[in-house]
């Protein structure tokens, strides 16, 4: 055996995880082996500093969670994270804008239970409106869904690499990947909120137009 | 302790909050140690914590009644620190990396805590030497043995938690005693420890 196995087997010693013959090889290596009989003593004591680590956790934990198993809010809001839209928020899909094929994607607007649709010109129009308007701006990293703008954020969709805000009239709209339209589709179905038209059917390589309704917009 | 367990799982996964509010807290603190551990400070740990009951509790009418309940809830919680942590990773603005002079970059070594005072209990400076080496693994290594070390799981129930195999969990574990060891060895000896990129993460 080498000091390498042996420092293996230590481990298991410490916890009680070797096999009797792993126990009896290992006992063989330490009788000569002064390094690992050190390295023994130091599982031990690393080992005692680190279970000894466990602290209890604040009252504030079954507190809160329970807070919130009793009382659900019924209402979810998306909020975008990072401050700069610090705003409670819904996700209204406009238009589809057009892939580099220039294939039309599936059109259609809806907005989310609870929220009341603005006017809006016909989807179509809109759409090219949104790419004459076009602005590059800060792609936002990331979008966070809450039940409650106070509460600490509940989850994240992940990666939202591709998503870019733009502005249309006068107010912010956010171009879409694919894979994004997929995650906020997959996002407005887990809160059981109703999903845009089109917004899961997006092709590869399309992207489409999402409005962020506040909800002072909303009214 | 396991029939009493499953039936809380069954009243709970019907809907019934006291039940549900007697898994908490039979289970928070090894939730709230793992969490704090993958977190690295209490504020996110409490989050993640909470977190993953909420999920618990939305995730328990389709939980397989028959499985156990703990490692369900711990893979819970290592996928909610998990996510955290790439969260974090990926929101990071300032890089711990320098010119090395070189045309590279040079990882910084991150300072280890220095006690406040020389006064200060040497078993807690100790036990802040540990909490730094377990922070400097890399997640998969640190979870495992926060898992085992701080929780008190068997590497069956780990191995199980985390998805692993039960010899993946052993070598994980064994792994990163060893870099522990080595990290909490080259802090003792700071005058001649060269900045190096093993200090970086866990084993490979």
């Amino acid at each position: 055996m080498d000091c390498n196995e042996a420092l293996a087997l230590l481990s298991g010693r410490l916890d009680g995880e070797n096999t009797p013959e792993e126990e009896a090889r290992l006992d063989a290596h330490l009788k000569t082996c002064p390094a690992c009989r050190a390295a023994w003593e130091d599982y031990r004591s690393i080992g005692a500093l680190t279970a000894s680590l466990a602290v209890e956790p604040p009252e504030a934990l079954a507190r809160g969670v329970m807070e919130s198993v009793r009382h659900p809010r019924k209402k979810r809001r998306f909020l975008f994270g990072g401050g700069t839209l610090a705003a409670a928020a819904v996700i209204a899909l406009l238009a589809a804008v057009y892939a580099p094929s220039r294939e039309t994607v599936p059109t259609g607007r809806s907005t989310l239970p609870g929220e009341t649709e603005t006017a809006m010109e016909p989807v179509e129009q809109q759409a090219r409106s949104a790419e004459a308007r076009f602005e590059a701006a800060d792609p936002i990293p990331e979008l966070v869904i809450q039940d409650d703008p106070e509460a600490p954020a509940a989850e994240t969709v992940p990666a939202f690499s591709g998503l870019t805000a733009v502005t249309v009239d006068g107010e912010p709209c956010y171009y879409v990947d694919a894979a994004t339209a997929r995650q906020l589709a997959a996002a407005c179905a887990a809160y059981e909120l109703t999903v845009p038209d089109g917004l899961a059917e997006l092709p590869d390589g399309a992207q489409c137009l999402v409005r962020i309704v506040l909800p002072e917009d909303a009214g | 302790m396991r029939a009493v367990e499953d039936a809380l799982v069954g009243r709970a996964a019907a809907g019934d909050h006291d039940a549900f509010e007697a898994l908490v807290l039979a289970h928070q603190k090894q939730v709230y140690n793992l969490a704090l551990r993958m977190a690295g400070n209490p504020d996110d740990a409490l989050d993640l914590s909470q977190e993953t009951f909420l999920r618990a509790w939305r995730g328990l009418p389709s939980f397989r009644a028959g499985a156990a309940f703990s490692t369900w809830l711990y893979r819970l919680a290592g996928n909610v620190c998990i996510d955290f942590l790439r969260r974090r990773r990926r929101e990071k603005t300032v890089p711990l990396y320098a010119p090395d002079g070189e045309g590279g970059e040079t990882e910084l070594d991150l300072p280890s805590p220095i006690p406040d005072a020389l006064a200060q209990a040497l078993s807690r400076f100790e036990r802040e030497q540990v909490a730094w080496a377990l922070s400097r693994l890399e997640p998969d290594y640190r979870a495992a043995l926060t898992l085992r070390a701080v929780d008190g799981l068997s590497y069956a129930e780990i191995a199980e938690a985390l998805d692993i195999p039960a010899g993946t969990v052993k070598s994980r574990i064994a792994r990163a005693r060893e870099k522990m060891r080595a990290l909490l060895q080259k802090n003792g000896n700071q005058s001649d420890s060269p900045s190096s990129k093993r200090a970086e993460g866990g084993p490979k």
